[in-house]
């Protein structure tokens, strides 16, 4: 089994030493102090609230996102991972103000984040990139229209100068000014992916939201516009938040990974040693079932500690009232597990993780 | 736009019945220039005379031209069908696109309002306003538009409630764009094919319910021509002047048959399911 796995039993020793060496992290602490702070989230959720039928007097309720606490650096690419339905869009959308926050507070740059606000006018700092370049733009508006919009709706430009202004962003995302014209039912998926783009960065936003931007598009659009992102970045020096499932792309753009599941935060960690190492079971799980290159080598987990250990997320309906969210799919838990929830903490070399066995092994 | 220079290009009836209300139309605006004769005019030398080269459609019991008073009916029908439907659409687009955009109690309360609407039966209902009110053709028409915008309005909230959860609603959302943007200028403009559509149909029923009260000598007084009026007074004759009930007859289905025909065609040029397009 261990062969399958692509860590490595060396580096997990060297990091033990390190770890001893309390100088060393105090040291890497500080660093992380000094990089400045853009947003940080304070015990941000999000519930929903329905009816599980027609009779029921009591609500029931979904935790699309619980109690997380995270923080996002000036001029860095915060990704966030996870599976289907851990809350990940309901963070991107929580950011952007698109939905109310059932409780706890964002803060950016040092202020609450408050887009009533109309003096700190947090829509000219704060934008959103989506998913579905189909249904991002409104069919029956022409794409100068699209893009021109959010900087006159924040007085960045005057109307009769949206032309031009539209002109000059397609060219920022390397589209040509012919399309200006155009409804978008005539650009094809990557065009329209760079139209969104562009619409975004009408307002020159400081912190990007992506939401999946290129899970729509096919392989080769998705790298062009993925390198346009990574140009935009370094260019404009924005900070983003990379909401994708595809760890492929987050070894290739992030700078620290931020993995979620069942709403929680399970694992924060610098991209590299991210990929080095996983710290959570959780990540781990995630980490190895990225598509090998090599086909043959087929991944099974099942059987690892009784458990069949895995993704998919637990039924909603039973409810998680204590004790891990992962607990039921997680090789490593133990009884300690289910009775009381792991907090996000430090597990050195600036990496947190929500687990009480971080850096255990499947089969180990 | 192009769907709808498609409808009717591969849709025959619906090419004929567009020539033909916009013949009415143009009958309406310029009836003073085409009716051979004044339609108020008494003549008492040629009382129920028969179609003849003279009279095409031939005289009622007055002596009236028929063709002429036909012409002049047509204003009638025409603004009767515009204005009232205009009415219900504005009030029915209101209604429904806050009670779709904005969900829950605002939803329940203005769609359980319409549902009381809808209990009245609403023809009885234009009958007793209408015994009620001064008899006259603007109050009809208020009167009709203000009880057919129900149906306007589930169209309409249907549509607004689908497309409030789109993500370009949510991008201008981001831009920080009010409500009243987002409902009239970015959701209502993708809603116009349904509206399109329940305009077309509403006029057609707003036709036929004005000639229906016109028949039932409400809402227009006698001298004034107007289709319905027409039937009701030529029925007493019809064993002795046929032409005095037929052409208006023909003339108020052939209307609203057209209308609903183009109703018809742009409903089905607007279904994804028959349009190539998305």
């Amino acid at each position: 089994m261990p062969g399958v796995l692509r860590y490595n039993s060396f580096a997990r020793k060297n990091k033990a030493n390190i770890k001893k060496e309390t100088g060393k992290i105090n040291n890497k602490t500080k660093q992380n102090m000094e990089k400045e702070i853009i947003l940080n989230a304070l015990n941000l959720s999000k519930y929903y609230k329905y009816y599980k039928s027609v009779f029921d007097i009591k609500r029931d309720v979904i935790k699309a996102v619980d109690d997380i606490t995270f923080e996002v650096f000036r001029n860095e690419i915060f990704a966030v991972v996870g599976e289907t339905g851990c809350g990940k869009s309901t963070l991107a959308k929580l950011v952007a103000g698109l939905i109310n926050k059932t409780s706890g507070d964002i803060y950016y740059d040092g202020e609450l984040l408050d887009y009533k606000d109309k003096k700190k006018n947090f829509r000219k700092k704060i934008q959103i990139v989506f998913q579905d370049p189909y249904s991002s733009l409104n069919p029956k508006k022409k794409i100068y229209k699209i893009i021109s919009y959010p900087a006159v709706k924040n007085n960045i430009i005057k109307k009769r100068d949206r032309l031009d202004f539209a002109a000059s962003l397609l060219k920022n995302v390397g589209l040509s000014e012919e399309i200006l014209h155009s409804y978008p039912y005539e650009l094809s998926g990557g065009q329209r992916q760079r139209v969104g783009i562009a619409r975004s960065l009408s307002v020159s936003p400081e912190l990007l939201i992506l939401d999946e931007p290129v899970s729509a598009l096919d392989m080769s659009i998705s790298a062009q516009v993925l390198n346009l992102l990574m140009d935009l970045q370094a260019h404009d020096k924005m900070s983003y938040i990379f909401i994708t499932h595809d760890l492929k792309i987050v070894r290739h753009i992030a700078d620290r990974v931020c993995v979620m599941y069942g709403g929680k935060i399970m694992e924060i960690s610098p991209s590299q040693d991210f990929f080095k190492e996983p710290a959570h079971p959780y990540s781990n799980i995630l980490y190895n079932s990225m598509l090998p290159y090599n086909f043959k080598k087929q991944l099974n987990f099942t059987g690892l500690n009784g458990k069949n250990a895995g993704s998919g997320l637990i039924s909603k309906e039973k409810g998680i009232e204590k004790g891990c969210v992962y607990f039921k799919k997680c090789y490593a838990s133990k009884e300690i597990c289910e009775k009381n929830e792991p907090p996000l903490k430090d597990v050195g070399d600036n990496r947190m993780a929500s687990c009480f066995f971080p850096f255990t092994h499947p089969g180990l | 736009m192009k769907e709808l220079i498609n409808a009717f290009k591969n849709n025959k009836l619906a090419l004929i019945s567009l020539t033909f209300i916009l013949i009415v139309i143009l009958a309406a605006i310029f009836a003073p220039y085409i009716a051979p004769y004044n339609p108020d005019k008494i003549n008492v030398n040629s009382i129920l005379l028969p179609p003849s080269f003279a009279h095409p459609l031939g005289t009622d019991q007055l002596g009236r031209d028929v063709l002429s008073r036909l012409i002049y009916g047509s204003r009638i029908s025409i603004e009767v069908g515009f204005i009232a439907v205009s009415i219900s659409l504005f009030i029915g687009i209101i209604v429904g696109s806050y009670a779709g955009y904005y969900g829950g109690i605002i939803d329940s309360v203005l769609m359980r309002f319409v549902d009381i609407m809808l209990t009245f039966p609403s023809f009885f209902l234009i009958l007793a306003i209408s015994a009620i009110l001064k008899p006259s053709i603007i109050n009809i028409m208020i009167i009709i538009g203000l009880t057919s915008w129900m149906g306007v309005a589930r169209i309409i909230r249907a549509e607004f409630a689908q497309n409030k959860e789109k993500d370009y609603v949510l991008a201008a959302k981001a831009a920080g764009a009010s409500a009243a943007y987002i409902m009239f200028s970015e959701i209502l403009p993708n809603t116009i094919a349904p509206i399109l559509v329940s305009a077309t149909l509403g006029i057609a029923a707003a036709i036929l319910i004005q000639a229906s009260l016109a028949f039932l000598g409400i809402g227009i007084m006698p001298p004034t021509p107007s289709w319905g009026g027409m039937l009701s007074r030529g029925k007493t004759y019809i064993m002795i002047a046929w032409w005095l009930t037929l052409f208006p007859g023909i003339a108020i289905l052939l209307t609203v048959l057209s209308f609903n025909l183009i109703g018809e065609a742009v409903r089905d040029a607007m279904d994804p399911r028959y349009s190539g397009k998305k």
